[in-house]
């Protein structure tokens, strides 16, 4: 009896010790995630919406959002394939649905290819690699693993950091321009996105496109930093910069909103503020006008 | 009664509970255990201290750096103003305008970093951005050897006076930290957290480096109108196109909704604001959400403004599917130029396209006389799937378009090519007009080529030959130059 009260207060000791460093360890690197559930976000959870919409689980749009309808989804393949059933995707789940890697989780976003990403542009990696003679496999627009072997080859023969993912400079070295990189949706779109993704969660799609918008109006207004990571990350600016959720990657949604918002859409017409009126701490930024209203946002000049 | 003999029982169980935990926590093992475990607690947390106080010494030195050098780049812009009033001749306030422009762009920039309040920001952002701005446009006036306007001279002293409030403000705060005060910039973040309203008032003690003071200071700030992108009357510009024209009922704008978007698309349609007509400055709309059979969500936005009842922007953000099935760009350009004919945009051409995922954003300018109009610019988003109108964006035209009066031009297209280079290759030469950052339109002649390699357009302007704007096109895959 005693011996077993002794374990128990180790235990329980050990227990706030471990979560005191993992709340540290959190902390300072953000770990990624490492499964998927309710609230998850980016790619990968693209990529189980696909393969359970594939399957006829899934019936909703692939938007990249873990909410009930992909939770609801996820339990019954679970059910059918003898996983347990929690709706969450871990590293199990993962393997039945064929998506390796996943819980890795590469922030494999916007211009960053890596296993499982699909297609035009790994098409175009597929064949630049092959035309040289690195990669003997389809080109089939899917990144597996021949495609990681050669990137890596890749990398590692042009003195690149070689780890599998083609981002911004092997892209380059490949001579491959993405849509990311061009024109006037220009390199911008990542940090954008990023700041679109952050700060405009549960937002209508045109409240996304306005969060980006105010962005870039106030490069132009003179009245903030002139260029967009000046004026992204001015202190106190946005609070998604101010507790790091800037850091996630980027939904579709938002990639596709901040391309709209450097497209030159600007539902606000001209805005430089917005305010949450439910969260708004500042009085001051109701002495300004009141120009529209989107989702629960106020806008104003 | 039997209740209370239950009650009792608990209690005395707890009791005995924790008269056993104590007994427990006298053994020496566990308390040994316990000892160790604490030890290790608290050396963690004085770790996560220590580097909690290195992380925070480090932002402050950010700041203070940010500070120190925003401080001198506003004292150089306060020497500069005084020296520039000396001068009398263009030649003289070249080199001078050049260094203001800098330095105060360095100001702007260096400020900004600094974690102040957004009310206080934008009265200072907004100074040294027309100071830079200014200067920049006064440059290229006297590198033109032309000399100031008396208007340009008084919006000139205008600046400096502000110029020499911030820089006092700066050697306050200087001194205040060198009589042994620090400037917690946390506290400063707090400052911009809390009741702004009270923060202009002198009443409250000031912290060390706050510029808030200066908010009143400023309240007396002119408007400046110059020749650049960051004057005043760009604000103040009117929608040239509807400005004249007759608000509409919210019975004909949903009429004009349907139209736009199409009748047998639109399975119901919702108004979900209307803009106040009172604000100046802002073009009212009434905007529509419409959803096709099917849907949950609206997932077509639509804006028409409540004046002459055009659509000024629509979003459809239904993803398009991945395909590879495209569709010819040409036949995609005719049928979406068809559709603005349809809506009442005849003479539109497009310029240039560029391929976002599945969809092409087509940027059409309005042609006048044979002579394309930039400032004139809509912009349509097709599919690429079925070539369906997925988004439109009208603000340039509704703010600038008009039959103008177009200026003949000066020089021959010939005499145009003569002020480039030789080495530079023309593919071809077409008039147009073009906005410049002041939004002022010049007749320029567009003359496009190669050099070394690379493609630009050079435009010169057809009644100077003064060369207005050099472009470089950058070429990618997705984003086309159409003629």
């Amino acid at each position: 009896m005693k011996e077993y009260k002794v374990i128990n207060i180790i235990t329980l000791s050990l227990i706030l010790l471990i979560s005191i460093i993992a709340a540290h360890i959190e902390n300072l690197s953000r770990v990624n995630v490492v499964a998927y559930t309710w609230g998850s976000r980016g790619t990968i959870v693209q990529q189980i919406q696909q393969k359970l919409s594939e399957w006829g689980y899934y019936k909703k749009d692939i938007d990249g959002v873990y909410g009930q309808d992909t939770w609801l989804a996820v339990k019954t393949f679970q059910q059918d394939n003898n996983i347990r059933v929690d709706g969450i995707v871990g590293d199990a789940t993962l393997s039945k649905m064929g998506i390796l890697f996943g819980n890795i989780a590469y922030a494999a976003s916007g211009n960053t290819y890596t296993w499982g990403s699909t297609g035009e542009t790994v098409k175009e990696i597929q064949r630049k690699l092959r035309s040289w003679g690195y990669y003997s496999g389809a080109v089939d627009g899917d990144y597996g693993y021949e495609t990681w072997l050669a990137v890596r080859k890749f990398q590692s023969k042009n003195g690149l950091k070689v780890d599998g993912v083609v981002g911004g400079q092997t892209l380059q070295n490949l001579g491959i321009q993405t849509g990311g990189s061009s024109g006037n949706v220009s390199r911008e779109v990542n940090l954008v996105a990023a700041a679109i993704n952050g700060e405009s969660r549960g937002e209508p799609y045109e409240g996304m496109v306005a969060v980006g918008a105010v962005i870039l109006n106030r490069t132009k207004s003179g009245k903030f930093p002139t260029t967009i990571a000046g004026v992204i990350y001015q202190p106190g600016a946005f609070t998604a910069v101010d507790d790091g959720q800037i850091n996630l990657a980027p939904s579709r949604q938002s990639i596709n909103a901040a391309k709209d918002a450097l497209n030159g859409w600007d539902p606000t017409g001209g805005c430089i503020y917005y305010w949450n009126p439910g969260t708004a701490t500042s009085k001051w930024i109701w002495s300004r006008d009141i120009v529209t209203k989107i989702g629960k946002h106020y806008f104003g000049k | 009664m039997e209740e209370k003999n239950k009650q009792e029982g608990k209690q005395e169980k707890k009791d005995n509970y924790l008269l056993r935990l104590k007994k427990k926590l006298s053994d020496r093992h566990i308390y040994s255990i316990f000892v160790v475990i604490l030890a290790v607690i608290i050396g963690i947390a004085a770790y996560m201290y220590k580097q909690k106080l290195n992380y925070e010494s480090y932002l402050q030195n950010t700041f203070q750096s940010s500070f120190y050098e925003g401080a001198k780049y506003i004292d150089d812009v306060d020497n500069l103003l005084a020296k520039i009033k000396i001068t009398n001749k263009p030649n003289q306030r070249v080199r001078i305008f050049t260094d203001l422009y800098r330095e105060a762009a360095s100001a702007q920039s260096n400020i900004s970093r600094l974690p102040y309040n957004q009310s206080i920001m934008a009265v200072v952002l907004k100074y040294l951005t027309q100071l830079s701005d200014f200067s920049y446009a006064m440059l290229i006036k006297s590198a033109d050897n032309q000399d100031l306007t008396p208007e340009e001279i008084n919006s000139m002293n205008n600046l400096a006076q502000y110029a020499t409030v911030l820089s006092t403000k700066m050697s306050q705060i200087k001194q205040d930290i060198s009589d042994g005060n620090r400037i917690n910039w946390d506290e400063i973040q707090k400052e911009g957290e809390a009741n702004l309203q009270d923060v202009g008032n002198a009443n409250m003690k000031a912290l060390t480096g706050s510029i808030s003071g200066v908010q009143k200071d400023f309240q007396n700030y002119p408007s400046l109108i110059y020749d650049g992108p960051f004057s005043e009357h760009i604000q103040k510009m009117e929608p040239e196109f509807i400005k004249n024209k007759e608000y509409i009922r919210k019975e004909v704008a949903i009429e004009i909704a349907k139209d736009f978007v199409g009748r047998d698309k639109i399975a119901s349609i919702d108004m979900i604001y209307v803009t106040s007509t009172k604000q100046p400055h802002v073009i009212p709309v009434y905007r529509f959400g419409i959803k096709t059979a099917g849907d949950k969500n609206y997932s077509t936005i639509l804006d028409i403004t409540q004046q002459g009842g055009k659509p000024l922007w629509m979003l459809n953000y239904r993803q398009i599917p991945m395909t590879n099935a495209k569709l010819d760009m040409n036949t995609l350009a005719n049928k979406t130029r068809d559709f603005l004919n349809k809506m009442g945009y005849p003479n539109m051409e497009v310029n240039y396209y560029e391929i976002v995922d599945s969809a092409v954003v087509f940027n059409f300018a309005y042609v006048q006389n044979g002579v394309t109009i930039y400032p004139d610019l809509i912009k349509v988003k097709t599919s690429l799937i079925n070539g369906d109108i997925v988004g439109f964006e009208s603000m340039g035209y509704i703010m600038t378009h008009k039959e103008r009066v177009l200026p003949t031009p000066k020089i021959t297209p010939e005499a145009a090519k003569g002020e480039v280079n030789k080495t530079f290759q023309i593919e071809r030469v077409k008039l147009t007009l073009i906005p410049l950052d002041s939004k002022k339109e010049v007749l320029c002649y567009e003359l496009k080529g190669k050099n070394e390699g690379k493609d630009f357009l050079v435009y010169v302007n057809a009644v100077t030959a003064k060369h207005e704007k050099i472009l470089e096109l950058i070429k990618n895959q997705n984003g086309v130059f159409t003629q």
